[in-house]
């Protein structure tokens, strides 16, 4: 049954954060928020929650590996690269702020060359994921799609690699979720009302039981096998796409 | 008469902070096995562990919890620790419970009872000023969620015509009774992970529980599942975790609570053969028994019990002496008793049937182990070659026997 092996010390899962910090992320969201501020708050919660996780006692276990980009026209390397998650802890989460263009390929390339390097060290961990948030279509650098294909297709024992993304937008659907804790999530036929949503669909993983098992204990009810798509412009729903993201069991998974 | 120096009474509450190599006991009623190790994690941070073992015993009353404090918890050690102490000392305290259903209720009340005290360790347990501030902000969020706690407990009382035995269960960890044939007892569905006991909100889920005769009872057995072990642990299998573990700790904390009051064929299970042989080798005694806890089983006159009622009462080894002082080798012992007493050629033990002679080995690893006596495996081995000879054609070398 893939998908089942927990992170663990011995076994870390490896999360990947490719962060969108294009200048139209300055944009202020309802609550007078701007985009970007509305996740660096979501990206602190879900560290938090890892660390939560990850806590015995006052030690926290290192079952998460992180690395963290942010990319505009350029990539960078947050975090200086894969820290544990009580490296980050440490560290603290970093504040965003917003650049310039949006070259969404050179992000997935930079998650592509770190799983060609770390992906033979992972043969006992949990698939690595790729959290993806972005607002909008790339804008130069190509098509970020292919790479995302092959991403996709790299594996390990537990499964292939998994890849989330987190669309800050209200364009994506028809009608925005309204109750993120009882949405099921996107299916292959749900209708997306742009086509870079498509785009994104077609880039993002079934989403595991096992996940979907977590999640649950959350309080969400996304059905397994959903798309690993979370289209929204509510501090809700980005919550939502970061609390996946930190959602590889951390215990056993009896089927 | 019995010589071995045993323990009459005594409460044990193991340190957290620390390790615990498997230790025997010697008590009245049998031999106490227990152990204690933290986690890889907890040793490399120098933190303690969140299992927490703790029991109580006297001539023939026992009560015991071994607690498995929930990580993702604030603080399961501590819950851990209330839990534990709380439980064996309400245990300790009651009569034989009337059935399984009104012991869980008993149970599930006793527990809510500790919520209020655990609230209040919560509520002022100070976290250490030098925690980083995502690390305090995850803390004290699962402050708000209170302490958890899975555990394993029970109670022995073996005096009298009807000894019994209660035990109640929390959540995964496994507990296990297992007769004097070496028989899982039947002790009713397994926990879950959802089950636990909260600081906050008392216990959640059902508090499984069994109640029952101690009678032909041999072993009881409560751990949690840091041991990752598949099915109930061998002394063979503890031996090896306890080598393991002195170069690489557990993954989890592990702890684990092992009351022998008879020996039983699953006790130490069977000893390995070295490949190639097709004999059984002579167990090296473990390094992890400290030789002054290795005490035999001890069966006095005044108290047997259970499977070995009938007997005749037996002799230990001297407490100065060597657990195995008296053990005799098997095939060359048998095969001069054999010519003597039949004229017959000298038997080995590789000319037993292949279940006589595993039988055989399981009571000399114990004796060695210092599981048992040595005079009481002599018995039970001689009780083994009577029996075959009964039936009969079990015997090579004799008239109508088959060689195996």
């Amino acid at each position: 049954m893939p998908y089942t092996i927990p992170a663990t010390s011995k076994t870390p899962a490896l999360i990947i954060y490719l962060l969108d910090v294009s200048g139209s992320m300055g944009e202020e969201l309802a609550d007078g928020k701007t985009k970007i501020e509305v996740v660096s708050d979501a990206l602190h919660q879900v560290a938090v929650r890892m660390v939560q996780r990850s806590t015995k006692g006052t030690t926290v276990a290192p079952r998460y590996n992180i690395a963290m980009f942010a990319y505009s026209s350029q990539v960078t390397d947050l975090l200086g690269g894969i820290k544990t998650i009580a490296e980050l802890a440490q560290m603290g989460v970093p504040r965003l702020q917003p650049m310039d263009a949006t070259d969404t390929a050179a992000a997935f390339r930079e998650a592509e060359a770190l799983l060609k390097s770390q992906l033979g060290n992972l043969q006992d961990s949990p698939a690595p994921l790729i959290c993806h948030m972005t607002d909008g279509e790339y804008n130069t650098g190509g098509d970020p799609e292919p790479i995302a294909r092959r991403i996709m297709q790299m594996s390990v024992p537990d499964g292939n690699v998994l890849i989330e993304n987190i669309f800050v937008t209200d364009k994506a659907l028809p009608q925005p979720i309204t109750d993120p804790k009882s949405w099921q999530g996107i299916t292959d036929e749900t209708p997306l009302a742009s086509p870079y949503a498509e785009t994104l669909r077609r880039m993002s993983s079934p989403l595991p039981s096992t996940y979907a098992s977590v999640m649950a204990e959350m309080g969400y009810k996304l059905s397994p096998g959903a798309r690993m798509l979370f289209p929204g412009n509510t501090p809700e729903i980005v919550e939502l796409g970061f609390a996946m993201s930190g959602a590889t069991p951390v215990t056993p998974v009896t089927p | 008469m019995v010589k071995e120096e045993i323990s009459a009474a005594g409460h044990i509450r193991l340190p957290q902070d620390t390790e615990t190599p498997l230790a025997t006991l010697s008590t009245r009623f049998g031999t106490v096995l227990y152990l204690y190790a933290r986690s890889s994690d907890s040793v490399v941070n120098a933190t303690i562990g969140q299992d927490y073992l703790t029991f109580r015993y006297s001539e023939s009353d026992l009560a015991f919890a071994v607690c498995d404090g929930v990580g993702q918890s604030f603080m399961g050690d501590l819950a851990a620790r209330i839990v534990g102490d709380g439980l064996t000392g309400w245990l300790w305290a009651i009569e034989r419970p009337q059935s399984a259903e009104r012991f869980s209720e008993a149970v599930t009340e006793a527990l809510n009872a500790l919520t209020g005290e655990g609230q209040q360790q919560v509520k002022g347990f100070e976290l250490p000023a030098h925690l980083p501030p995502l690390v305090r902000q995850a803390l004290e969020m699962q402050r708000d969620y209170g302490s958890e706690s899975m555990f394993v407990a029970g109670r022995l009382h073996l005096a009298g015509p009807d000894p019994w035995i209660a035990l109640c269960w929390l959540g995964d960890s496994p507990v296990a009774a297992i007769d004097i044939d070496g028989q899982l007892v039947d002790l009713g569905p397994k926990g879950h992970t959802s089950e636990r006991w909260s600081t906050h909100q008392g216990v959640k889920g059902t508090v499984h529980t069994w109640v029952g005769s101690a009678h032909n009872v041999a072993r009881v057995a409560g751990y949690t599942d840091g041991l990752s072990v598949d099915g109930v642990p061998t002394d063979e299998t503890l031996v090896r975790l306890m080598t393991l573990w002195q170069s690489a700790p557990p993954l989890d904390d592990a702890s684990l609570f092992d009351i022998r009051l008879a020996p039983s064929p699953a006790t130490t299970g069977a000893p390995a053969l070295p490949a190639g042989t097709g004999e059984g080798r002579e167990a090296a005694p473990p390094e992890v028994f400290r030789r002054d806890e290795a005490r035999p089983i001890v069966v006095e006159e005044s108290e047997l019990r259970t499977p070995l009622a009938g007997l005749e009462p037996i002799e230990a080894t001297p407490p100065d002496g060597p657990t195995v002082e008296s053990w005799r080798p098997l095939s060359a012992g048998m095969g001069d008793e054999q010519k003597a007493g039949t004229g017959e050629r000298g038997r080995t033990i590789s000319d037993l049937p292949p279940a006589t002679r595993q039988q055989i080995q399981v009571w000399q690893q114990a004796a060695l182990l210092g599981l048992t006596s040595a005079a009481l495996a002599m018995l039970m081995v001689e009780r083994l070659l009577s029996d075959l000879e009964r039936d009969d054609g079990g015997l090579p070398g004799k008239s109508g026997g088959q060689d195996t």
